[in-house]
């Protein structure tokens, strides 16, 4: 226990480390997680987008929402999406598209950290269409993500 | 077309406002619309702007910030409790990061521009800024350094608290006015929008209102277009004419009830037929197609006044030809030109009229056959009267005592007054039939006239009235005209004024005083006049308005109707005013040409001469007792009289030896007498030269012409008299020489 406890100091205090568990999904299937290795794994995807919270345009790197729900197993209903100050949203599975939005990891090629809303920030590309840019979307862009689960 | 039908029309201008009406609303709907459509856009937009969270919830944001901060408080304040380790030094580090997240997020956020602009917010997120990087290398730091570097950590947080306290309310108040704007901007907006909505609800329900007032009117119009059309509809079926409507392909459209009655087929059968095929008889349809061809290049043009009313034929159903009456016009149709017929079966009015022209046919014939029958009947009545008075004459002549000669002489004034009698009536019946014939001889009015007056003196007197003759004009020159119908005019008149006057004046006036060639002849006696009422009709034959007075007046009532029918046939009038009780006066104009020559006033030899030495006289005649009168008076003239019953004897007689003269009668049995003269003067016979004198009871000039054709040179007119033959008898002998004594 107090190995645990020292490790997981240790891991939050240095730089993450690469096989450190980003994300815990919680399907009905039971629990996943997520180092970095394995979101990389899932091939991830770029773009860049103004958001209302950043200067500038900066490139978003990551890893499709939809993708880690079906590695998980989730395909239906409503997940709720936990950052690290146990902010908590719901997204409806239905409203989660292939393309967006995404969990991004690395903003300008750089990975995210707590102090940059990282490690894990859910992305939408608010450029791409005004209907993005809405209170319901940015709402659910919710940053220094660590956890979702299905909702019952 | 139809005036009366009572379409008004609207006056031009008004119409053209009616017209543009919809047009001009549809303008002003379609500006108001696009007005509200603009401003409803930019409500929209607004309302959208309050939609999408470009602002985020930034109010929570801040209220979130001042939790954190908080949280990193209490997590400082943990650490700094005795027997604080590393799960709250790591517990500090997280706090310090999520809350140094946020201040960078309200640092660097697009959504949090407007409130880096206030002085304040700016001032005081950078003092929390350089607080927390100044605590940065020590949070980063291990365990114990973090531990130590509490007590420098605690002042930069507490002193946070109120910074983001104050970026927090002021946030607050920020957000409320900008919304309180937006609110304002979005209500005025709808505002605008609903003032515009009024105007465009008041037009709209304007045109409602005028479409509306449009349909009833169009509803109205077509009420009176239905009632103009069924009332045209009940004259085209009431119409005792037939009606046809056709196209000028000869197409049949409308076929009323009165056609069907005329022509005898259906509506059924002649809709749609055509009415060249159907209707016109064989010898029309050729001129009928020429009429459509001309409606449809439409090179008929209306009749000033009406189209004309034309007499054609149409074919019944039944094959039979009707005679009708026709009036065409050319109406516009809906494509192309309309022929409007209308037909009158005018069979009746056409049977009625040969009837009226047969009834007259024969009414004429009846009356032809009449006058012939008269002229018939008075020439042969002349026949033995003239032998009566022939005979009469002679009787005068032999040894009679007073008594019979008074006998004789009565007997002779009733037979002269028969043969006045079946004189007018011949007159009448040639006047009438139109054979009269006038001569155009020379003639002296005055001793026309005065003769006249001369015969009739004694009967003037004899109820006591006075007759004379005036004359005014210098000039009494001969004229041309036939002076025995002058003579007879005057006979007449004055004789019909001595019948109604007793004891008056009687005054025959000649005036030629007038133009020239103009002769004006005037009666006027002082006798019982004329009432008013019979004027018209003194003229008419057989008329004698004696029988309404107490005096019995003689004669056929012919006299006056002859004066009529010569005077007309003269060229002349005749008129007549007259006062009951006090006289009658009749004016004659006659146009007489001056003669050219003074008249062949002949010696009128005294008749008495009674010597006639012995001519040998050929006497053809086929009455026996109007030889046995010739004869006696030749004798007594000491004449040879040698006789021959017909032509045919005449010309034999002719043949055996030479006479002195030749009296021929023309209507003979056998042989007439133009015949007979024409073979002896055409002979080889002694009396090839011999003066053949024609004997005829109707002496008309055109005859004459025919006598002297066939070689007579004088005639004499039956009943012979004595005085004429004498006369005869005295220009023979010195024309030619006897050869022998």
């Amino acid at each position: 226990m107090k190995i645990a406890a020292l490790s997981l100091l240790l891991a939050l205090a240095g730089p993450a480390l690469a096989d450190d568990p980003l994300l815990t999904v919680v399907g009905a299937d039971g629990t996943q997680t997520y180092d970095q290795a394995a979101l990389q794994a899932f091939g991830p995807v770029s773009f860049a987008t103004s958001t209302i919270w950043t200067e500038g345009q900066p490139t978003f790197t990551g890893v499709p929402l939809q993708t880690i729900l079906t590695d998980a197993g989730i395909d239906e209903g409503t997940v709720s999406a936990v950052a690290i100050n146990d902010y908590a949203v719901q997204i409806p599975v239905d409203e989660v598209t292939a393309d967006y939005p995404i969990v991004a990891f690395q903003q300008d090629g750089q990975a995210m950290s707590v102090r940059d809303k990282g490690p894990l920030w859910v992305i939408y590309p608010y450029d791409s269409d005004p209907a993005l840019q809405s209170e319901v979307t940015y709402a659910r862009s919710i940053w220094q993500l660590v956890r979702i689960e299905a909702v019952r | 077309m139809i005036n009366a039908v009572g379409t008004d029309l609207h006056p031009p201008r008004i119409a053209r406002a009616v017209r543009m009406m919809p047009a001009f609303f549809g303008c002003v709907i379609l500006a108001l619309g696009l007005v509200v459509w603009l401003l409803q856009v930019d409500a929209r937009r607004q309302i959208d702007e309050m939609g999408t969270a470009a602002t985020d919830n930034t109010q929570w944001f801040l209220a979130q910030s001042e939790v954190e901060v908080l949280a990193l408080q209490r997590a400082a304040l943990l650490l700094a409790a005795p027997g604080a380790g590393a799960d709250q030094a790591q517990d500090l580090r997280q706090r310090f990061d999520i809350f140094y997240s946020r201040i960078q997020t309200l640092q660097q956020g697009r959504t949090y521009d407007h409130l880096r602009a206030e002085p304040g917010i700016s001032t005081a997120l950078m003092a929390i800024q350089s607080g927390l990087d100044a605590a940065v290398p020590v949070i980063d730091g291990d365990d114990a350094g973090l531990i130590a570097g509490l007590p420098r950590i605690m002042p930069i947080v507490d002193a946070a608290v109120p910074l983001v306290r104050q970026v927090s309310l002021e946030g607050v108040r920020l957000f409320a006015e900008k919304s309180a704007l937006r609110r304002e901007g979005v209500a005025r907006a709808l505002t605008t929008l609903s003032l515009l909505v009024v105007p465009l609800f008041m037009v709209l329900a304007g045109s409602v209102v005028v479409l509306a007032a449009m349909v009833r009117s169009a509803g109205e119009r077509n009420r009176r277009i239905a009632a103009v059309s069924n009332r045209l509809n009940s004259l085209f079926e009431a119409s005792i004419d037939a009606i046809l409507v056709a196209r000028p392909d000869g197409r049949i459209l409308g076929f009323n009830a009165a056609a069907q009655r005329i022509y005898g087929y259906d509506r059924a059968e002649a809709v749609g037929a055509d009415v060249v095929d159907l209707l016109t008889p064989h010898d029309r349809r050729a001129k009928v197609r020429e009429v459509l061809a001309r409606v449809r290049d439409g090179t008929t043009r209306p009749r000033a006044g009406g189209p004309d009313i034309m007499q054609t034929a149409a074919r019944h159903k039944s094959g039979r030809i009707i005679p009708v009456e026709l009036s065409m016009s050319v109406a516009r149709g809906e494509d192309g030109p309309l022929v409007v017929a209308f037909v009158r079966d005018v069979s009746r009015r056409a049977a009625e009229e040969a009837e009226l022209i047969e009834a007259r046919d024969r009414a004429v014939a009846g009356e032809q056959a009449k006058t012939r029958m008269i002229a018939v009947m008075s020439h042969e009545m002349r026949t033995p009267l003239n032998g009566i008075l022939g005979l009469l004459d002679l009787l005068s002549l032999t040894e009679l005592d007073d008594r019979q000669r008074q006998y004789v002489a009565a007997m002779e004034h009733s037979g002269r007054m028969l043969l006045g009698h079946v004189n007018d009536v011949l007159d009448t019946s040639r006047a009438r039939s139109g054979q009269l014939v006038l001569a155009r001889n020379p003639v002296d009015l005055r001793s026309l006239v005065d003769s006249a007056i001369l015969g009739l003196q004694t009967q003037a007197q004899a109820a006591g009235n006075q007759l004379m003759a005036v004359y005014s004009g210098d000039d009494m020159a001969p004229v041309l005209g036939d002076a025995a119908r002058l003579e007879q005019i005057v006979v007449n008149l004055v004789g019909n004024a001595i019948k109604f006057t007793e004891n008056g004046h009687i005054t025959v006036l000649v005036d030629t005083s007038g133009p020239p060639g103009h002769v004006t002849l005037r009666v006027t006696d002082t006798g019982i006049g004329i009432p008013a009422g019979d004027l018209d009709r003194i003229f008419d034959a057989f008329v004698t308005l004696g029988s309404t007075f107490d005096r019995k007046v003689e004669g056929t009532g012919l006299g006056l109707s002859i004066v009529k029918g010569l005077v007309d046939a003269m060229g002349g009038k005749i008129t007549v005013s007259s006062q009951p009780g006090r006289g009658t006066a009749f004016r004659i104009t006659l146009p007489l040409e001056p003669a050219p020559v003074a008249p062949d006033t002949v010696p009128q030899q005294a008749v008495a001469s009674p010597d006639c030495p012995g001519l040998s006289i050929l006497m053809v005649e086929d009455n026996a007792i109007n030889r046995l009168v010739a004869r006696e008076m030749l004798r007594r003239q000491g004449c040879d009289v040698t006789e021959a019953e017909d032509g045919l004897a005449g010309v034999a007689a002719a043949q055996q030896r030479r006479f002195d003269l030749i009296l021929m009668d023309i209507s003979m049995p056998r042989m007439n007498g133009i015949d007979a003269a024409r073979r002896i003067r055409a002979g080889d016979g002694p009396n090839r030269d011999c003066p053949i004198v024609a004997l005829t009871a109707h002496a008309m000039p055109e005859d004459l012409a025919s006598f002297r054709q066939a070689g007579m040179d004088r005639s004499l007119v039956k009943p012979l008299s004595r005085a004429a033959l004498n006369a005869l008898l005295q220009a023979v002998r010195p024309a030619g020489p006897l050869p022998q004594a």
